[in-house]
């Protein structure tokens, strides 16, 4: 027995764009992402919502692109961390994140990123317990976590002492 | 030669590959765009023993969509392992553990693929399912393995100086090794006082963030390509080849740097299916696991149950040791008869003792078949070697520190295997780990303890890298390896040697990595190997350019080479700098100077009149960890505070790489130690998904990870250093099971040291 699946068409807004894409109903966020729009930033550590290797912006919000329908994404606009760096300039997190050392294999840092970036959006100026609650929804096999924190706090520590472009840019 | 000052050695230059990982621009192998690519799916056994009474595939293959169905009769005969030819990909006979695949599809898209999968229908005449080692061994116990005899033994030595006695045949004991030195009976006899402790360690998992995945190719009789996340790309590459009956220059696998490995990726895994699968339907097929397939195919460490008796005299001298290990390997061998034996002689710890007697058995059972995991089960052999000295000196009335002070080897004594090595700097690690935990001080609050532990490691001989090295015609540079970066780092530190070696800057050096259709042989990232080995290659390369540059110099210049620097991509006299010529000059018309160099660790040791025969891979490392933890006495939760951790690396050839490993070994070791334990139902893991295997996150490390480096250039890696990878991660689990001791007086031998068991004890005691 063969199932036959409906097709539907989806207009989401990645980064910028608006992209056009079909897909089935049951479609995940992810998958669309990875599949027909070839965003491969986002990846997939698990099934359950649990690694956060998935972890985007939806509104400016983190959120597990495999725990969200593809269709229920229309009604936001969606960044992921291929839409972090604007114009070749890598985000202040991203930099942080290359100079304090804060990666090994690189497979969970886009979601670590995107946390963090929502997190410094929405506490700029965090402490370092509040960094380490926030990061606490990822895993990170690799690093032991202390240098991601690190570069967090320093992006918010230039947040405090007035750095010119701030932590909420998304 | 050593250069007097360095450029680039040592300091904190991020990895190249660090703009690509943060901006997601890598491409994993479940990322890469491949055209055409079918999608792969495996059928796992529901049952962990079993005869396979039949494999019904018809309605999947009938399904559309579907491009290829496989079962054994697809595959090759033969039988594949790296130490005991004992495994088949796609068994016909009988399943061994649960989750083994039984068969494998290719379809269309995932869906269709997971939809012919559940098509499959596989009938099972169920047979007795051994679970714990103990139960593998009584006698009449079903045999895993009934060929046993039959199998082909690759290699099951590694590094170890003593012959195997076992297998014994008829049982699921696949490997043994004794030591005995001196009269271990007559030295308990002598002892003041003597203590029997017994100790276990669970299975714990690799849990990399990505799950395996693996990519192929393949034509009939024409050629295989392999995109494969292994730790181990040349020797998949020769291993994929023999398992296929063709010849490696038909086979090319690009190794594709993996999201973590930790051991769990070493070897063969998931290629062979790829392979076959690929050949049945006609195009690329791609497989990448779930985090609960990667579960039960994967396991984990190598778990056993520890039995040590020591016994010491007055003084407080260990005279007399008795070690007995069981090792439960799980369905297959893999890497597990070196490693049991390798962590069983690292068990004895770097102290001195008289009388040893030392019994290791490795045996199998329907568990997932253990795989290597960083420290190549050092760790697990360190949990009860250190808890236990804690006992002794406890037993004594003696503190912790002091005790191992007093028993610990000094430079040139003989280990009790008759190694003798100068190189051992145990009691400065000891001192500097204590330190950073304040020994000395009163412990800060009540429900708090300090807990130290030492730890000894070797990096294992008889393996090679080879290494190419050119260097273009403009100056820039290219380095040809064959290891692959697995989050360690050593991509920027062979750009690292290569740019001090060859006055060239960082980011004009590239290195290729992990492709067998250019790189060189190489065993592989594993075992804190590739720094000193692809490493030591590197530098012979590029030492050997640089005397040719500096060659061509001289005749250029009319002056002898001995007057020359080559430095900034210019050589110059080294009197008057003003007076050179630029590389690109240089070679202008002279073309690229292309060097290669191999590099094997064969460096004999010292070795007594009673072990004659013995020799190993010099690589000594020693350290010592210590840890401040806190006690909820109301709940049994352990929180650790503090974890210090002290190794002799040798020359740091990038910090910044050396503080993450550090960091990242001590999180691992923080998990294994509290929280990580695969349970099994029998022989079914039961918390195979994070929901339920739980891991450390960023609340669950310590606030304060203290890395201390130990620099005397002395290792056989390339300016002095040592291979650094797995060191902090032995000796951190038994420094907090000895700190909980500490602050508590609870006593827990089994790991982990979970809050419930915590708790029990505390309650027992009221």
């Amino acid at each position: 027995m063969q199932f036959r699946t409906p097709r539907i068409s989806l207009t989401l807004l990645v980064n910028s764009q608006l992209r056009r894409v079909e897909t089935t109903p049951s479609a995940l966020l992810l998958d669309v992402l990875r599949g027909e729009l070839t965003l491969t930033g986002a990846r997939r550590g698990c099934e359950t919502g649990y690694c956060g290797a998935c972890t985007i912006l939806l509104d400016g919000k983190p959120a597990r692109a495999c725990l969200q329908l593809a269709v229920r994404a229309q009604s936001y606009s969606i960044t992921t961390i291929e839409g972090l760096a604007t114009n070749g300039e890598l985000h202040q997190i991203q930099r942080a994140f290359i100079n304090k050392g804060a990666m090994e294999c690189g497979y969970c840092i886009p979601g670590m990123i995107m946390l963090s970036v929502g997190l410094l959006s929405d506490n700029p100026t965090p402490t370092e317990s509040e960094v380490r609650r926030v990061l606490a929804s990822n895993l990170c096999r690799c690093t032991g976590y202390l240098k991601m924190v690190d570069a967090i706090m320093s992006v918010a520590s230039a947040t405090r002492d007035g750095g010119v472009d701030g932590a909420a840019t998304i | 030669m050593v250069p007097p000052q360095f450029d680039v050695i040592g300091t904190r230059l991020p990895r190249l590959d660090a703009v690509d990982k943060v901006t997601g621009a890598i491409r994993y192998v479940g990322d890469l765009q491949i055209p055409g690519v079918f999608a792969g799916k495996l059928v796992h056994s529901t049952t962990a023993h079993a005869r396979i009474v039949s494999l019904n595939i018809r309605a999947a293959q009938l399904l559309p969509g579907v491009r290829a169905v496989i079962t054994g009769r697809d595959m090759p005969t033969g039988r594949y392992g790296q130490t005991i030819k004992d495994a088949t990909f796609l068994p016909t006979d009988k399943v061994r553990y649960y989750g083994e695949p039984v068969a494998a599809v290719a379809a269309v898209d995932e869906a269709t693929a997971e939809q012919a999968v559940s098509l499959i229908e596989v009938e099972y005449e169920q047979l007795p399912v051994l679970g714990q080692a103990e139960d593998a061994l009584r006698p009449g116990a079903p045999l895993v393995h009934e060929d046993f005899d039959s199998y082909e033994v690759v290699a099951t030595t590694g590094a170890s100086p003593l012959p195997a006695v076992g297998p014994s045949h008829g049982t699921n004991v696949l490997y043994q090794i004794e030591l005995h030195e001196g009269d271990v009976a007559d030295g308990f006899n002598r002892s003041h006082r003597v203590l029997e402790e017994t100790y276990s360690v669970p299975m714990v998992a690799h849990a990399a963030m990505e799950p395996h995945a693996c990519a192929a190719e393949a034509a009939p009789g024409g050629t295989i390509t392999v995109w494969s996340c292994t730790q181990t790309v040349s020797r998949v590459h020769s291993w994929l080849a023999e398992y296929f009956g063709v010849p490696e220059s038909n086979v090319r696998v690009i190794g594709v740097k993996p999201g973590g490995a930790f051991g769990g990726k070493i070897g063969v895994i998931l290629e062979p299916y790829c392979v076959a699968l690929s050949l049945k339907a006609g195009g690329p097929v791609r497989i990448v696991l779930t985090r609960v397939e990667t579960s039960y195919m994967i396991g984990g460490w190598l778990p056993a149950t520890f039995k040590f008796k020591t016994g010491v005299a007055q003084d407080g001298q260990m005279v007399a040791r008795q070690i007995d290990v069981l090792w439960n390997a799980g369905a297959h061998a893999n890497m597990s008869p070196i490693a049991s034996a390798n962590a069983a002689l690292l068990s004895l710890g770097p102290y001195r003792t008289r009388h040893v007697a030392l019994n290791s058995r490795l045996v199998y059972t329907n568990l997932p078949g253990a795989r290597p995991y960083r420290g190549l089960a050092a760790t697990q052999a360190n949990w009860a070697a250190e808890r236990h000295v804690d006992s002794v000196a406890s037993m004594l009335g003696i503190d912790p520190l002091e005790f191992r002070l007093r028993n610990c080897l000094e430079p040139g004594d003989p280990t009790p295997w008759g190694e003798v090595n100068t190189d051992i700097r145990i009691k400065e690690c000891l001192r500097e780990a204590a330190a950073a935990v304040e020994w000395d001080k009163p412990v800060p609050g009540t429900a708090v303890g300090r807990g130290i532990a030492a730890m000894w490691k070797f990096t294992l001989p008889g393996f090679i890298a080879q290494v190419e090295v050119r260097l273009l015609e403009d100056g820039s540079v290219d380095v040809y390896s064959g290891t692959i970066d697995i989050g360690t780092g050593i991509e920027v530190v062979i750009a690292q040697i290569a740019s001090e070696t060859l006055g060239v800057p960082v980011d004009r050096v590239r290195v290729h990595m992990g492709d067998t259709a250019f790189s060189l042989l190489d065993s592989g990232a594993a075992a804190s190997r590739s720094a000193v080995y692809a490493g030591n290659a590197t530098l012979q390369a590029a030492s050997q350019i640089r005397d040719k540059v500096l060659q061509l110099a001289s005749q250029e210049l009319g002056v002898s080479s001995v007057e020359l620097e080559l430095t900034q991509q210019r050589v110059q006299l080294r009197t008057s700098p003003a007076v050179g010529v630029t590389l690109s000059q240089l070679l202008a018309g002279e073309g690229e100077l292309v060097s290669r160099s191999e590099f094997r660790g064969e460096v004999h040791t010292h070795l007594t009149p009673q072990s004659p025969t013995g020799w190993r891979f010099a690589d000594w490392k020693f350290g010592a960890a210590a840890a401040l933890v806190s006690v909820d006495v109301e709940t049994g939760k352990v929180l650790v505070n503090r974890v210090a951790v002290a190794n002799d690396i040798g020359r740091i050839l990038n910090r910044l790489n050396v503080e993450t490993q550090a960091h990242g070994c001590v999180a691992m070791a923080v998990g294994a130690a509290i929280y990580e334990h695969e349970i099994f139902d029998e022989a079914q893991i039961i918390n195979p998904d994070f929901m339920e295997y739980v891991m450390p996150t960023a609340l669950e490390v310590p606030s304060e990870i203290v890395p201390i480096f130990l620099e005397p250039a002395t290792g056989h890696g390339p300016f002095g250093s040592k291979g650094y990878g797995e060191l902090p991660i032995i000796a951190v689990g038994a420094a907090i099971g000895n700190a909980v001791a500490n602050a508590v007086g609870v006593q827990i031998r089994d790991l982990p040291i979970t809050a419930e068991k915590v708790l029990r004890e505390l309650d027992k005691r009221e």
